[in-house]
């Protein structure tokens, strides 16, 4: 494998990049170097074209103003549309997730055309923005048990047509009606969650990895990076199942200055 | 909050009796006193603020960043007008407005740090006649606002309030587009080192284009980087183009001389001279414990705070000339914001070079954040162990919100703020 070529195409980082989403692009070629492979990071900016040679497009999430530039540049753009039919694999999150399905809404606009890569609609929530942790029971097909990651986004997605990234046990995920959260098919893996989603969900990675050269992986869990991946997992998927509501917490949160309501 | 009829003889108890809460809430080590204050205060006497503030002048600073540091500077250059009251650093929410206004007593000058997504409720609730505005920047998403929803907050407060006079930093675009209509905004230019959240023009959502000296302009409407009364470049202040003095602070790092500029503006708009405004904001030392220098169990430790991508960026720029060890610090409490996800927007690796130790509720998160940027550093379990860990005589400690106040109260030393403006 170690002639093997892999480049990750971080898409429009100054418009779609808010949650730290240039960390899922990172942490694919940093997995994919500690293997051997010869990776390669490709930063395109919203102004420049993008590159057509990737074996994974990164989308992250963005403030309303800039997803519609995005969107609207990458619709100019073209390359995008291109590679997914060609089968190059797409991970989307959140408003990346939101711009490649059919439509999706503003503060201001309602139907915002998508690029329609996938069949998913995202409309206006009328309830609370959903914001917090958000923990998956994922897409059996993984073979990953949990997904950990944060939310925070008001649009709400509804599947058309096709399966989820996975099931929610804690948090929104795509919408309040149903516990589904993102979308899966051969090429795509969208997500609500950033955290970053790569950085929780290593294994996640991983399979990425696998498509893209069609091999199982060496497991990194001997590695500083492994133990720690792991350690990290543990402590989120434990904060978001276990106490809850302690009395220690709530002191914690009465007596702590800054302490505000949302 | 409580809007109701509150009687006299509960106003009458309220300052006394949030004095009282505050002292036993701060003894008890449940942290600042003043925050329980501040509640019961702003509860049991709704109408303190704007019954106090009445015949005071107050002048308000926000910002994403450095409003903390701005604030203390700004209290030292107008202390040469008259005394000033103002808040503890962190208490910048309505309550601690309530407080710093219960105790202003005779003081007539407020200058008051503000939560940025506080600014509108009490800049109506004071009649604030100034305020300092710096920065806006990513930071805490899941609590404040998006960047530019909170800029329109702003720019509809000092719409709504043409006789409010506002120092803007206009190098930021979120600041100038706040300010755009405001007749009364005296317009700086500090340079702007943060650009990943004013990728797009805040009126129409187009590119923004930035050109030599910091300049902006929307690719397609006529947004731009307006002309500014004042402006600094190599620590000189100009006025009109004309230099006027050269800003020295008592604070590492060029983001301080900046927030030092805008202080001592401040200053020379109500009439002090450049010299005196300047020298005033010279003599700010440390602010709320950062940038303090603590000798502990045989280490000289310096303790800094960054709690945001444009604020480590900024330490990280003041850092790169050093060799010490670095102890960071991370945590995700309500006050520091639930999400962590900001770490991948920090260039740490620039820290290569470096040994590093985190701690902290969130050190694995921190962890794993260097080793994917491949850098040395150590994950351990409290500040005291971290410290146990440092090779040489001295480090360098940073923390988000709460992890710099549990380093700052491991050391046995207080995070609260001189309240007397060190003067
Ligand atoms: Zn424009």
């Amino acid at each position: 494998m170690a002639t093997s070529k892999f480049k990750v195409v971080l898409v429009y980082p100054d418009l779609l990049g808010t949650y730290g989403d240039s960390g899922n692009a990172e942490i694919l070629v940093r997995r994919a170097t500690l293997r051997g492979v010869d990776a390669e990071l490709r930063v395109v900016h919203s102004q420049e074209r993008l590159d057509d040679s990737g074996d994974v497009y990164v989308l992250g999430g963005g403030e309303d103003g800039p997803q519609q530039a995005a969107v609207d540049a990458l619709r100019r753009d073209g390359v995008l549309k291109e590679v997914h039919q060609q089968g190059r694999q797409i991970l989307a999150i959140c408003a990346g997730f939101q711009i490649i399905g059919e439509s999706f809404a503003t503060s201001d606009v309602d139907n915002v055309p998508g690029l329609g890569l996938i069949p998913v609609v995202t409309r206006r929530g009328r309830q609370r923005r959903c914001v917090g942790e958000l923990l998956c029971e994922a897409s059996s097909e993984l073979g990953i048990a949990l997904l950990s990651g944060y939310e925070n986004h008001g649009g709400q997605t509804e599947i058309l047509d096709g399966n989820p990234l996975g099931r929610v046990i804690r948090g929104v995920g795509n919408r309040y009606e149903d516990t589904q959260d993102g979308y899966l098919s051969d090429n795509v893996i969208a997500s609500y969650a950033h955290g970053p989603l790569l950085a929780r969900n290593p294994a996640l990675a991983d399979r990425l990895l696998e498509r893209v050269h069609g091999l199982e992986l060496e497991s990194l869990r001997r590695r500083d990076i492994g133990i720690e991946a792991e350690n990290l997992r543990r402590e989120r998927i434990k904060e978001v199942q276990g106490n809850k509501g302690s009395v220690r917490t709530l002191m914690r949160r009465l007596t702590q200055p800054n302490s505000r309501t949302v | 909050m409580i809007s109701r009829k509150v009687s006299g003889f509960t106003r009458f108890l309220a300052g006394p009796l949030a004095t009282i809460v505050g002292r036993a809430s701060r003894a008890s080590g449940r942290g600042s006193g003043e925050a329980v204050a501040g509640l019961i205060l702003n509860r049991l006497d709704p109408g303190g603020i704007e019954r106090i503030s009445r015949d005071k002048s107050i002048v308000l600073v926000s910002a994403t960043n450095g409003k903390t540091t701005t604030t203390a500077m700004c209290v030292s250059v107008l202390s040469k007008v008259a005394p000033v009251f103002t808040n503890a650093s962190g208490n910048n929410m309505t309550p601690g407005v309530a407080l710093a206004l219960e105790n202003s007593n005779k003081s007539k000058i407020g200058v008051l740090e503000v939560d940025e997504a506080h600014l509108g409720e009490v800049a109506r609730r004071t009649g604030a006649q100034w305020l300092v505005l710096m920065n806006l920047s990513r930071d805490q998403l899941d609590r404040i606002s998006e960047v530019k929803s909170l800029a329109l907050r702003w720019k509809k407060l000092i719409d709504q309030n043409p006789e409010i006079s506002v120092i803007a930093n206009v190098s930021d675009p979120h600041i100038h587009f706040a300010t755009m209509n405001c007749n009364k905004v005296v317009r700086v230019a500090l340079g702007n080192q943060w650009k990943l959240d004013s990728t797009v023009c805040p009126v129409c959502d187009s590119a923004l284009e930035f050109g030599k000296n910091e300049f902006y302009r929307c690719i397609d409407c006529d947004f731009r980087m307006p002309t500014a009364k004042y402006s600094f470049e190599s620590e000189v202040l100009y006025r009109d183009k004309s230099a006027i003095g050269t800003v020295h602070v008592g604070l590492p790092g060029h983001f301080n001389a900046c927030n030092g500029a805008l202080a001592a503006i401040l200053g020379i708009e109500w009439g002090l001279s450049p010299e005196d405004a300047l020298l005033s904001v010279s003599k700010v030392r440390t602010v709320a414990g950062r940038y303090d220098t603590i000798e502990h169990k045989g280490l000289s430790l310096t303790t800094l705070m960054a709690k945001n991508p444009a604020g480590w960026q900024a330490l990280i720029d003041m850092l790169a000339s050093d060799e010490r060890d670095i102890v960071i610090g991370i945590n995700a409490r309500v006050a520091d914001g639930r999400d962590t996800s900001w770490l991948y927007d920090v260039d740490f690796g620039r820290f290569s070079t470096r040994r590093v130790i985190c701690f902290g509720d969130r050190r694995w998160d921190i962890g794993l954040r260097l080793s994917y940027a491949n850098v040395d550093h150590e994950v351990v379990e409290s500040f005291e162990r971290a410290l146990s860990h440092v090779v040489g005589s001295e480090a360098v400690v940073v923390g988000n919100y709460t992890a710099f106040q549990d380093a700052r109260s491991t050391l046995r030393v207080s995070s609260r703020p001189n309240i007397n403006g060190g003067v």
